[in-house]
């Protein structure tokens, strides 16, 4: 017995020795100053590294710290150079980029004219997937009269064009590279942004490090690392637990619970995603204006922001959100039980079945909300039939003009900062989803789209808003808020309107 | 003999696996839902819609394109994901690792439980080792994953801070899903270990094994176990293929980079070939988990005679 204790004794003190030893070492592995690593919780898996296929803009988000656009908005959605330095439309169908100069991608491949042709053309071909393609279906094509200068050429005027580069921030791609790598690019990732991609598993962790030839502010961080964590509770855990320092996608109902640990810190904030209720023209009713007017004061907005998003947003006050150009504030429709029902009556409503589509999931808590909006409508006295589905068969039926219904909620993103993003594909007869048909609002929205002159296009832009909120062709309720929680260490991180998060300009305690 | 049989087996799988791809296929594109839209998110315009549909090939009568999967599925090809613009087989190769470690474990874990805990049950009969045993795989079978997974989380990852929360990393990352996962399949194999036991207990050659004066040890392991496990084994192979692709919640809750999660993903953004390939995948792992099942039964019981 003794002799066997003595055997074990001998075999574990050169193990427990070695442990020490390299836990030792690695306690002492570098000076102070090393440059700290970030860990963030996401909800939504960037699915490829190739930004030309992003379709979800947290993915983009996590994309962005490693590609650059050519321009990008602020937080006013103000225009800002990035790899472009300066801009101007040379006549009404060509807009010039002079190209910032010294810039370097991850591989080593200069930054030039070729680069933006390459990218743009690559995403605008006939054959292309890329879901950006909309995006830039203006341009005719791309011409490069020197290494550092690029210019659009578009098939008509187009005011909108230049705010649609930074849909969704068109990363720029090295040309050598890519089309070496062919679809390997969609796990690779080579850009010029301040972090380079080292580590992309689908569903699990993009990893990128500090990339130390960029031309910008050298990166604060040594490592970023995106974790994919998509159930509320696990992800909440991931924070409580002090694996990750921020998480998106807070649902409102564990915000106090959250805010109530002294580490952690809730910050919600309104987006510029304008949330509605769309009404097809499908019914005869649905086509009187009356009807609508009724349907838009029987909704009880204030209610709907304080109970069920918990104060995380306001009762919109515009179809185009406060920090977007061009926005004009009204007052919101005011609800109205009393009025809504005489509405009705004037409108001649008969109590004909309205069906009302609802996502169930897409946005959030699409399905609480269109269940409350069901409620105010029942109560006005409109016998309205809610149905509720799955994202996929949301967008069939509506985008893709494959089901019938007559009210639908959803909501439209603006991206662009340009109230054309939500106009033209929403209202103007020849591309929207209801059949709603106006024309002088088509006359409006044409003008306000092929004129460079910024007072003109407002000019008309203050119209349209008025004649929305009159004429009520969609039932608008609140901008989506955002909700992210962040560990206290994270400083300086301040969600964009846009709902892009980018973590450059942050630093931890 | 066996060998015919093994052949016959082996065609009605092949032929079994091609029923699944035309179900699939069909299924997948007979429910509402279009991939380029889904592609294109809610910030679509019509002409980017049918431009995209177009090069997707989305617009030809749907035998065609069954045809066309087909041909290159029998040459290999997979297809590529419609999201992550990258071959399926990589894409699913990436998460299968995750998976088959994740069953590996949780197999594990209830094997090596459930099987102990099951026989003492039966061999210590109405004791208060078999009523303890037994209450808590009747909690197994009961508690519902994402239930026990969260618990599992605030209690061991917010609380005590002795395990990761998420994610798949080294072995403390394996801990909480195979155990959450593996506490069902444990109370499935301890209740059907016990319940075959006892049966097999009373029958009248273990009392003849025990007449002859043979060790209560050698009774219950060699006589009575061998005969017990046959239904453990088909039942572990059955649920084996099913959590490989359908471990859906505990991937969620943990994060745990699976094809199971992948799978309900790609069904929500209509990823057509993903899905596919998952399925496909999934159908092949069960398929063959169920013909080395049976290959199995001949070993453990020689009286199978198959013609």
């Amino acid at each position: 017995m003794g002799r066997d204790k003595g055997f074990l004794v001998r075999a574990i003190a050169p193990l427990a020795i070695l442990i020490l030893a390299v836990a030792l070492s690695s306690a002492y592995s570098g000076p102070s100053t090393r440059r700290p690593e970030l860990t963030l919780g996401f909800s939504v898996d960037p699915v490829t590294a190739d930004p030309r296929f992003s379709s979800n803009i947290p993915g983009q988000s996590i994309q962005r710290h490693g590609y650059e656009p050519l321009i990008n908005h602020d937080r006013s959605g103000k225009l800002i150079p990035v790899l472009a330095t300066s801009w101007k439309m040379i006549n009404p169908t060509t807009l010039e980029f002079k190209l910032r100069r010294g810039v370097k991608f991850h591989n080593g491949e200069d930054f030039t004219a070729e680069s933006v042709k390459y990218t743009i053309e690559s995403i605008i071909a006939p054959d292309s997937k890329s879901p950006n393609k909309q995006a830039l279906l203006d341009i005719a094509k791309i011409e490069s009269p020197d290494p550092y200068t690029v210019r659009l050429i578009t098939h008509q005027p187009s005011r909108p064009l230049l705010r649609n580069l930074t849909f969704w921030p068109i990363g720029m791609l090295p040309p050598k590279a890519a089309q070496e790598l062919g679809p390997k690019l969609s796990s690779v990732g080579i850009g010029t942004g301040a972090y380079k991609l080292v580590e992309f598993i689908p569903g699990e962790r993009a990893v990128f490090e500090a990339y130390d030839g960029y031309w910008g502010k050298k990166p604060s961080y040594a490592r970023i690392t995106f974790k994919i964590i998509r159930e509320n509770g696990p992800r909440a855990a991931a924070l409580e637990a002090g694996d990750v320092m921020m998480i998106n996608n807070v649902p409102p109902d564990e915000m106090a619970r959250i805010n109530a640990n002294p580490n952690l810190r809730v910050i919600a904030r309104p987006t510029a995603r304008i949330m509605f209720v769309a009404a097809a023209m499908r019914k005869p009713i649905m086509q009187n204006v009356k009807f609508r007017q009724a349907l838009n004061v029987a909704i009880n907005r204030s209610a709907i922001v304080n109970s069920i998003l918990r104060k995380t947003t306001e009762v919109a006050r515009s179809p185009i959100p406060a920090m977007v150009w061009g926005s004009v504030q009204m007052a919101p429709p005011a609800y109205n039980v009393a009025r809504a029902r005489q509405l009705l009556k004037d409108a001649g409503y008969q109590g004909e079945p309205i069906e009302f589509l609802v996502p169930n999931g897409r946005y959030l808590l699409d399905k609480q909300i269109g269940e409350a909006i069901a409620g105010y409508f029942q109560k006005a006295g409109v016998n309205v039939k809610i149905n509720l589905v799955e994202w996929g068969q949301f967008a069939s039926a509506v985008f893709g003009k494959s089901g019938t219904w007559d009210l639908s909620l959803f909501g439209w993103g603006m991206v662009t900062f340009d109230p054309d993003w939500l106009f033209r594909p929403m209202f103007h007869s020849k591309y929207n989803l209801t059949g709603y048909k106006n024309e002088k609002l088509d006359s409006l929205i044409d003008a306000g789209r092929t004129t460079f002159d910024e007072r003109k296009a407002m000019a008309s832009y203050k119209e349209i808003q008025q004649l929305l909120w009159d004429q009520v062709p969609y039932l608008f309720l609140y901008n989506q808020p955002q909700i992210d929680a962040i560990n206290k260490k994270l400083k300086g991180y301040e969600p964009m309107p846009d709902e892009f998060m980018y973590f450059a300009g942050t630093t931890l305690e | 003999m066996s060998y015919s049989y093994i052949f016959y087996r082996a065609t009605q799988s092949i032929l079994l696996l091609l029923l699944a791809t035309v179900v699939v296929f069909l299924i997948l594109r007979l429910a509402p839902g279009d991939p380029a839209l889904l592609l294109l998110g809610d910030q679509t315009s019509p002409e980017g819609l049918a431009q995209l549909r177009k090069v997707m090939g989305l617009d030809r009568p749907l035998p065609e394109q069954y045809l066309n999967y087909l041909s290159r599925l029998l040459r290999g090809d997979f297809g590529t994901s419609i999201r992550a613009q990258r071959p399926v087989l990589t894409y699913v190769g990436y998460r299968l690792p995750a998976s088959l470690q994740l069953l590996a474990a949780t197999l594990a874990f209830a094997i090596l439980l459930g099987l102990p805990i099951g026989i003492i049950a039966a061999v210590r009969h109405r004791s208060l080792v078999d009523y303890s045993v037994m209450t808590v795989s009747l909690l197994g079978q009961s508690v519902p994953a994402f239930w026990l997974g969260l618990m599992l989380i605030v209690v061991f990852s917010v609380h005590l801070r002795l395990l990761p929360p998420s994610g798949r990393g080294g072995l403390a990352h394996l801990i909480m899903p195979s155990f959450t996962l593996g506490f069902y399949l444990l109370g499935l194999v301890s209740r059907l270990t016990r319940s075959e036991m006892l049966e097999v207990l009373s029958a009248d050659y273990v009392r003849t094994a025990r007449a002859k004066g043979l060790a209560e040890r050698i009774v219950v392991a060699k006589h009575a176990l061998r005969n017990a496990l046959l239904p453990v084994v088909t039942v572990l192979g059955l649920q084996a293929g099913a959590l490989l692709g359908g471990a859906v919640v505990t991937e969620t809750v943990f994060s745990w980079p699976g094809i199971g999660s992948l799978a309900v993903q790609a069904v929500y953004q209509r990823d057509y070939p993903v899905v596919q390939g998952i399925v496909l995948l999934s159908a092949t792992m069960f398929v063959l988990v169920n013909f080395l099942v049976d290959v199995m039964y001949l070993y453990l019981d020689p009286r199978i005679a198959y013609r």
